[in-house]
């Protein structure tokens, strides 16, 4: 790990010219969406907008032309995603596929794959979901037990996966699976598999989480039969192919902005009430913290621009910006009961204790806190 | 950039060290030329910008000179005996940026040479998410200085509060960790953990603590019109 490699960049100008447009479009949809719904960020979600926002060409923004995308550069997606989540827009739909699935099928995928998904993915038609995570492999992912075996006619698939985000709106799972060896081989045997969720023998069962929002899912799979083109990638590379796409799934800004609606609001509620230092510094180290983690954000967009996998780096940003999306509630809601003689909206109050009760979310999602630490001590060169 | 590097810190490190008399060390930096990095080519200098010099500053800061290196290269540039605070502040967080960094290397190397219970500590879990923890703080300080020496040698206040309410803001934990894991040598006159995180200490509130300055960005983001976080970062990037 060098430090140099984070440097602070500058988004090119054809790029930030992407903002009135797209803040145009997310204007003219979340008119009525009230506070604690914009407040959930990237884990709400709406078909419409989805397709709205293909249809204005803000979705595959970095995928060639040939498959419907923009064929820019990562730094575009930023300024489009910095956009979509400081304003809480329901992104949820097209979220991982937009994010990550495209990418490793545009990475892996055959020329048919790729002219397969991409072109609806683009389009906001689309909706992907990862199944990374089983019941018996949390952390510890290499163990997956979910098994694929090869048949006449492609594949016939076992086994489970958990905490599948979105799986009950998505068309397809990218799922990581043993497809040779034994869980003690480890990360050799592993492949990818494109999943059709409705293909027969898969049962999707809603885990709603503490807010009661139905967010995750358990899939079950029991003799899903698929065809040989499910194969994403190559047979056995699956531990490989997945780490790539864990660097876009740990680099992105929604690393920092996850409470970014959250305060802003409770700052507009601050600047109607007298004015008062000890809030003013609250806001300030809040504020100062963010403009420095979505730089540090840009830095690792530009990486990944330039062609690199910043596994480290996006470590680095992504645990830095949870712990700062998790002090905002806690920082804030101390805040607002400290002046007992306000009025405050209820508005406010109930998206606070939404994003409260999610907020540990924010360090386990895409790898925990301590695993994340785990691979900046060894990048950094501790053994 | 390592040209220019390079030959600074052979210079540093000839006259760095405890015990280095002081007025012959100003005599050398002096004698190096690199006081004039700053001043316009056509006064003389090397006509650099802040962002040139910003690794230089860091330096300074990985060799813990006390010595008014930056003030001195800003104050020719600008032909002004006194800075103004903001600059000051943005100064001392690349100050900040390269004690850091040095002190991260120290605690580093210390943890894969300290050998308890027959094994490196830096091999303890707790001790890894410790360094961990300071890597992410050093980060935060380095992309500080780097927004802060972006706005030249007249920054914007507001910009030269954000960098160093994060720099400082970030010193008390960076300190921490990194005498926790040297243990009962790293707070001993002899070994020079100190000489760099005492400095560490001052700088965090010299020119301004992060109290100081948060107060100061929060006025002015209540005072601004730029209702959201995201069109508030993008007005300063601007000015
Ligand atoms: C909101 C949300 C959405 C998610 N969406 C998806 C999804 O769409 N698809 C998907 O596949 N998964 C998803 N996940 C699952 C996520 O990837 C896992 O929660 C995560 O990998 C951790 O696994 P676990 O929850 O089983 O915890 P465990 O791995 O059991 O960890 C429990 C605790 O032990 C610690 N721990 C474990 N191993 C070590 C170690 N080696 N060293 C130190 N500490 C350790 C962990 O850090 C943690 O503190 C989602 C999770 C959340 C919270």
């Amino acid at each position: 790990m060098n430090f140099d490699h984070l440097t602070l960049s500058e988004i090119p100008a054809t790029d930030e010219e992407l903002r009135p447009a797209i803040r145009e479009l997310i204007t003219a949809h979340i008119g009525s969406m009230p506070l604690h719904k914009r407040a959930r960020t990237w884990m709400g979600g709406d078909a419409v907008f989805s397709r709205a926002m293909g249809k204005a060409g803000f979705l595959g923004l970095t995928l060639p032309r040939k498959y419907g995308g923009a064929e820019r550069g990562p730094l575009a997606r930023f300024v489009v995603v910095e956009e979509l989540l400081c304003a809480g827009a329901p992104v949820g739909m097209h979220w991982i596929a937009d994010r990550q699935s495209a990418l490793v099928i545009l990475k892996f995928g055959t020329e048919a794959q790729r002219e397969k998904y991409l072109p609806r993915i683009c389009r906001g038609e689309m909706y992907f979901c990862i199944g990374m995570s089983e019941p018996g492999s949390g952390s510890d992912l290499a163990s997956v037990r979910s098994r694929a075996e090869r048949t006449e006619n492609g594949w016939r698939l076992n086994g489970q996966k958990v905490w599948t985000s979105g799986a009950h709106h998505a068309h397809y799972m990218i799922a990581l699976v043993r497809t040779s060896g034994e869980p003690a081989d480890r990360n050799q045997g592993l492949s990818q598999l494109l999943v059709d969720l409705k293909a027969p023998g898969v049962t999707i069962r809603p885990v709603p989480d503490l807010n009661g929002d139905h967010d995750f899912n358990e899939v079950f799979f029991d003799n899903v039969e698929l065809p040989h083109d499910a194969l994403l990638g190559e047979e056995g590379a699956g531990w490989s192919q997945v780490t790539a796409e864990l660097a876009y799934e740990r680099s992105g800004p929604e690393r920092i902005y996850s409470s970014a609606v959250l305060l802003d609001a409770w700052i507009q509620h601050v600047a109607r009430q007298p004015q008062c230092e000890a809030r003013q510094r609250l806001i300030g180290s809040l504020t100062a913290q963010l403009v420095v983690l979505r730089e540090l954000s840009v830095a690792v967009t530009s990486r990944l621009a330039a062609g690199e996998q910043p596994v480290v780096e996006a470590s680095l940003v992504k645990d830095l910006g949870a712990t700062f999306e998790q002090s905002v509630p806690t920082l804030i809601a101390d805040d607002l009961a400290s002046h007992p003689e306000e009025s405050v909206e209820p508005e406010l109050w109930h998206a606070i204790m939404t994003v409260t009760h999610i907020a540990p979310a924010f360090s386990l999602r895409g790898g925990t806190r301590e695993i994340l630490r785990g691979i900046i001590a060894r990048g950094m060169g501790l053994r | 950039m390592d040209e220019l590097l390079g030959p600074f810190e052979q210079m540093l490190a000839s006259v760095a060290g405890r015990s280095v008399d002081s007025a012959a060390q100003w005599k050398a930096i002096e004698e190096s030329g690199y006081l004039d990095a700053l001043v316009p080519e056509v006064s003389g200098g090397a006509g650099l910008s802040l962002s040139d010099v910003e690794p230089l500053i860091r330096a300074t800061g990985r060799f813990a000179i006390a010595a008014p290196v930056a003030e001195t290269m800003a104050r020719r540039a600008l032909g002004v005996d006194i800075l103004e605070r903001p600059l000051s502040a943005i100064l001392a967080v690349a100050e900040i940026a390269g004690l850091a960094e040095k002190i991260l290397e120290m605690s580093l190397s210390y943890a894969n040479d300290r050998v308890q219970f027959g094994k490196p500590i830096g091999k303890l879990q707790v001790i890894q998410q410790q360094l961990a923890v300071m890597g992410e703080q050093v980060l935060m300080t380095r992309m500080a200085s780097q927004i802060g020496c972006a706005q030249g040698l007249a920054p914007s206040p507001e910009v030269a509060a954000v960098s160093k309410q994060v720099a400082s803001a970030t010193v008390p934990q960076i300190a921490s960790i990194a005498h926790a894991v040297h243990g009962a040598i790293g707070i001993t006159e002899e070994f020079d953990l100190q000489r760099y995180t005492r400095r560490l200490h001052a700088l965090r509130l010299a020119h301004g603590s992060e109290g100081y300055w948060a107060n100061f960005v929060g006025k002015a983001r209540l005072q601004s019109d730029r209702q959201s976080s995201v069109e508030f970062i993008l007005s300063l990037r601007k000015s």
